[in-house]
């Protein structure tokens, strides 16, 4: 359905040129969700935005294809982009608060694509649009179409930002972190809706988190970024299980155990995110990792695939394996990798 | 406090047009300071053999209908539009702060009532009032300076009563309550040292409202007075010579426009130095 | 908007007050004679033999009912000679107004779609200028240039004599309109400007690109519209000073209307005509900025009364 390939953006800014992606590729299959994770800086909303050629200047697409079913989203005219964003691959965005147009009723917000993308009618759109926030879930829809988006809830903004994305039923959904800014009951309730939703309409979604805990019963796939890149990618299951590169492995490390011993000291992972203005050659991660060889430090290591629907950028990917192997399906790792040089904490 | 100071002197500097701006009006405010010891000629000197002289090598500006240099005029002349601009900007930015913080500080009653008072100076037509108090006063520097700043302090008070808002909220602030600091102590110590960015903006941009107040009074016949020059008052008789001698009316009116571009460019590379992340948004 | 027309009420009769030997000292300003009956008339209206309160009283009283005084220098009532000279003044304030805000409009959004070009740079100097500019002197060399020079425009007046055709009196508007609304051209397309291009980064923005909508509405309908909230609000707080500039624009170009009458008004020291026509002011002042709030409503429905 979704197959980007290469895919490059960097901003050039007067300091310098920011990789802020650099070189990734991933499918996404009809109805699958693939989780694409990492932490703030890692490049994956810029990723996400340049699916859509929406990367706002400086920054700009730098090579890649992203070929939604055979057709290069990157390489069409302006227009025909225009035609694809909303109706075939949507968008839902982090912040619901400053995400909607404060001064137009959510009814416009929402029929504008109807109208736009499907050539509906007033009336028709309106109707749709009833329908649509029956769907996600806002009480009294026929009366709150002419309300503005200061007359509801956060959880209901993004409630309705997902009614607004799923109006043309696009084949892609791409969720950029639309939890974050909700507190946790909301996260539930909103994961919840986009499974059902998923469920009932057979999209594919890309949901991007830096949150390794949501995406575990949510995807079906994971893949890992750092420093722009993708470090790792593998069923979710089996990443949990037996994650393959150290950094996934440290991500992993530091969510805070549900169950297990206790008391369990937070473990972080040391060191700090690169400046992706002035990237080290070979493995960006090398510095803050406790696997690093010299060569890690020499040669960027591809993307190498470890079983047929897994690879990892890695390396040590096999000591690092080994050191994991926990019982499959739980997550964390059973004896600790050395740490680079420094202690827990940064 | 120190740190935003540190990068100010380098953010500024690289607003070329405001350092400029503020390099010409060094020369210009000094130029006017000097004019007795620059003005080729005494500002009243009538020499009625040359009258009405466009601007030659003798006479840079030209000489107006009593043979006066206008060079030398616009040079004194500029003393005091100057001076006035200074003194009404001073004056309407520290009412304006006063204003400010209180109503900001204090809240409630006292901030209702000033920003009604606000509310009102906003509503009454400045110059109309202003032509109807000067009618009232000496028609000499000093106390149209004062009327042109008892109508200043508006804009500051605004600005600074957002200011204090905000920084009412701040821990510091509660933390000085804490040690028993009185409140005129933590406006002046604490509250206002943090405003001092909106408030040299608006002062800056006050000193080129100012005059061309003065100089619009002046234009009408209030204000200073012949034979005193002042920029204002040496374009009153513009309308009737200007078909014939119009270097008597382009000089002094260039004149104010340079000071006052000036200093708005100057008002505006001080405003983006000291809050670079604001590049002028609502 | 009554509590405020008061205050300025009181602020106004202050002024009276505050004049030089009381208002009484008012009548000797002029230096000139003036007809015993209006000087009778005057003291009567304020009544200054009584206590302040009650002169203030007495004259907020007269004046809501339309009684702004008799004026010194032409014994007729002050209310009869503004009411006469009002529409000259409405017609070049609102007509400046307009041209303002197109030319605003106009420039403020095509500097802020192309940032940094030639276009905005220019638009940003002439800005610069146009706010740095003492209204009587453009108006000034304005005159000199295209009516005494140039012989394009007429001088001064609302019509040649004689002469009744809308083209005629439209040659007549150009003028003063143009150097009545250069100040805030200049002022409200800079602030337009910025504000477009916040609105233009906003993240509603971006979401509104991500639904596939074409550029025109983006920019015209959704960063547009918030970008206007903050302009209008400037725009009501420059009509005081729009009022101020007719003053001077009315004497340069004797255009006959009530900021050329202040202006004479205040050569012949007479005073009830003087504040007759500032309490004149304020109040369309406040009725302006009145509509200008519903407007803001209109606009942003965040405000609105629920």
């Amino acid at each position: 359905m979704l197959e980007v390939r290469d895919l490059a953006t960097a901003f050039h800014t007067r300091r310098g040129v920011v990789r802020a992606v650099d070189g990734i590729s991933y499918t996404l299959r009809r109805g699958e969700s693939l989780g694409l994770v990492g932490e703030s800086g890692s490049g994956k909303s810029v990723s996400a935005l340049s699916l859509l050629g929406l990367v706002p200047p400086p920054g700009r697409v730098e090579r890649g294809r992203v070929l939604l079913r055979g057709r290069d989203v990157l390489a069409m005219s302006a227009r025909a982009r225009r035609a694809v964003r909303g109706r075939d691959i949507a968008m839902v965005f982090q912040d619901p608060m400053t995400s909607l147009n404060p001064v137009l009723t959510i009814g416009r917000q929402l029929t504008e694509g109807l109208r736009r993308h499907l050539g509906m009618d007033a009336a028709g759109a309106r109707r749709r649009a009833q329908e649509l926030l029956d769907m996600v879930g806002i009480p009294g829809a026929h009366g709150r179409l002419d309300d503005y988006p200061h007359h509801f809830s956060g959880g209901q903004r993004q409630r309705i930002m997902i009614a607004m994305a799923l109006a043309c039923e696009p084949a892609v959904l791409v969720a950029d972190e639309p939890t974050t800014a909700l507190d946790v009951t909301i996260q539930a309730q909103i994961v919840r809706l986009v499974k059902e939703l998923q469920a009932r309409l057979g999209m594919a979604i890309l949901w991007i988190t830096h949150d390794l805990a949501l995406v575990a019963g949510l995807v079906d796939r994971v893949a890992v970024m750092y420093a722009g890149r993708i470090v790792e990618h593998a069923r979710v299951r089996e990443l949990y299980a037996r994650p393959r590169h150290p950094y996934t492995a440290g991500l992993l490390r530091s969510m805070p155990a549900a169950s297990g011993p206790r008391p369990r000291r937070l473990h972080s992972i040391a060191g700090q995110p690169p400046d992706l203005a002035a990237l080290p050659p070979g493995c960006p991660f090398a510095p803050r990792c406790g696997y690093a060889a010299e060569e890690c430090r020499r040669t960027r290591p591809e993307l190498t695939p470890t079983s047929p629907d897994a690879a990892v950028a890695c390396l040590r990917w096999r000591e690092v394996a080994d050191d994991v192997g926990g019982a499959a399906g739980a997550p964390g790792v059973r004896r600790p990798p050395p740490t680079a040089g420094g202690g827990e904490f940064p | 406090m120190s740190e935003r100071g540190a990068g100010f002197g380098a953010r500024l500097a690289r607003h070329r047009l405001a350092v400029v701006s503020l390099g010409v009006l060094i020369v210009l405010a000094a130029a006017c300071a000097a004019a007795p010891l620059l003005a080729p000629y005494p500002f009243d000197a009538i020499d009625l053999a040359h009258i009405r002289q466009p601007p030659s090598l003798h006479h840079l500006m030209g000489t107006d209908d009593l043979g006066r240099d206008l060079l030398t005029r616009v040079l004194y002349g500029g003393r005091v539009s100057i001076l006035i601009g200074v003194l009404a900007a001073l004056l309407g930015t520290g009412l304006g702060s006063l204003v400010g913080s209180l109503a900001g500080y204090f809240g409630g009653r006292l901030d209702n009532a000033l920003m009604r008072l606000t509310d009102v100076a906003y509503s009454i037509p400045t110059l109309p009032l202003l032509i109807v108090l000067a009618s009232y006063t000496r028609a000499t520097a000093v106390p149209m300076a004062l009327i042109i700043g008892l109508l200043s302090w508006m804009a500051t008070a605004r600005v600074v009563r957002g200011e204090v808002l905000a920084l009412r909220e701040t821990a510091f602030v509660e933390a000085a309550r804490g040690i028993g600091a009185t409140h005129g102590r933590i406006i002046v110590r604490h509250v206002l040292p943090n405003s001092v960015g909106p408030i040299v903006v608006g002062a800056t941009l006050a000193v080129g409202n100012a005059i061309i107040i003065e100089s619009s009074l002046s234009f009408l016949g209030l204000g200073v007075q012949p034979p005193t020059p002042t920029w204002g008052n040496m374009l009153m008789d513009a309308q009737s010579t200007m078909a014939t001698k119009p270097w008597l009316t382009v000089f002094p009116g260039a004149a104010i426009l340079i000071v006052v571009l000036a200093v708005n460019f100057l008002g505006d590379g001080l405003q983006d130095a000291m809050d670079p992340s604001a590049r002028r948004e609502p | 908007m009554i509590p405020l027309v008061l205050g300025i009420t009181i602020v106004l009769f202050a002024v009276i007050q505050a004049a030089p030997g009381g208002p009484e000292g008012a009548l000797l300003q002029s230096g000139r004679f003036i007809d015993p009956s209006v000087i009778e008339a005057y003291r009567h209206r304020l009544g200054v033999d009584r206590p302040v309160p009650v002169q203030y009283v007495r004259w907020l009283g007269s004046a809501l009912r339309g009684d702004l005084g008799i004026s010194f220098s032409t014994t007729r009532p002050v209310t009869e000679m503004i009411l006469e000279r009002l529409p000259a003044t409405v017609e070049l304030m609102g007509v400046s107004f307009a041209l303002a805000a197109v030319l605003a409009f106009f420039v403020g959004i095509l500097s802020a779609l192309r940032q940094y070009s030639v276009f905005d740079h220019l638009g940003t100097g002439l800005s610069f200028l146009g706010i740095a500019m003492p209204v009587f002197w453009f108006a000034l060399i304005v005159q000199l240039v295209f009516a005494v020079e140039l012989g394009w425009l007429p001088v001064s007046g609302t019509e040649t004599v004689g002469a009744t055709s809308l083209g005629d009196r439209l040659l007549h508007l150009v003028l003063p309109a143009v150097v009545l609304s250069l100040r805030y051209v200049a002022g409200w397309s800079r602030y337009l400007r910025s504000s477009l291009l916040g609105s233009l980064r906003a993240p509603y923005v971006r979401t509104a690109r991500a639904k596939g909508l074409d550029e025109v509405t983006v920019v015209g309908v959704h960063a547009l519209r918030n970008a206007l909230i903050p302009v209008v609000s400037i725009m009501a707080l420059d009509l005081s000073g729009l009022f101020s500039g007719a003053v001077i624009t009315e004497t340069v170009f004797a255009w006959p209307g009530v900021g050329r009458l202040f202006v004479q008004a205040m050569f012949a020291r007479d005073y009830p005509l003087l504040m007759g026509i500032l309490l004149l002011g304020s109040v369309m002042v406040v009725l302006f900025n009145l509509v200008a709030d519903l407007v803001y409503g209109i606009l942003d429905p965040r405000i609105r009364y629920e």
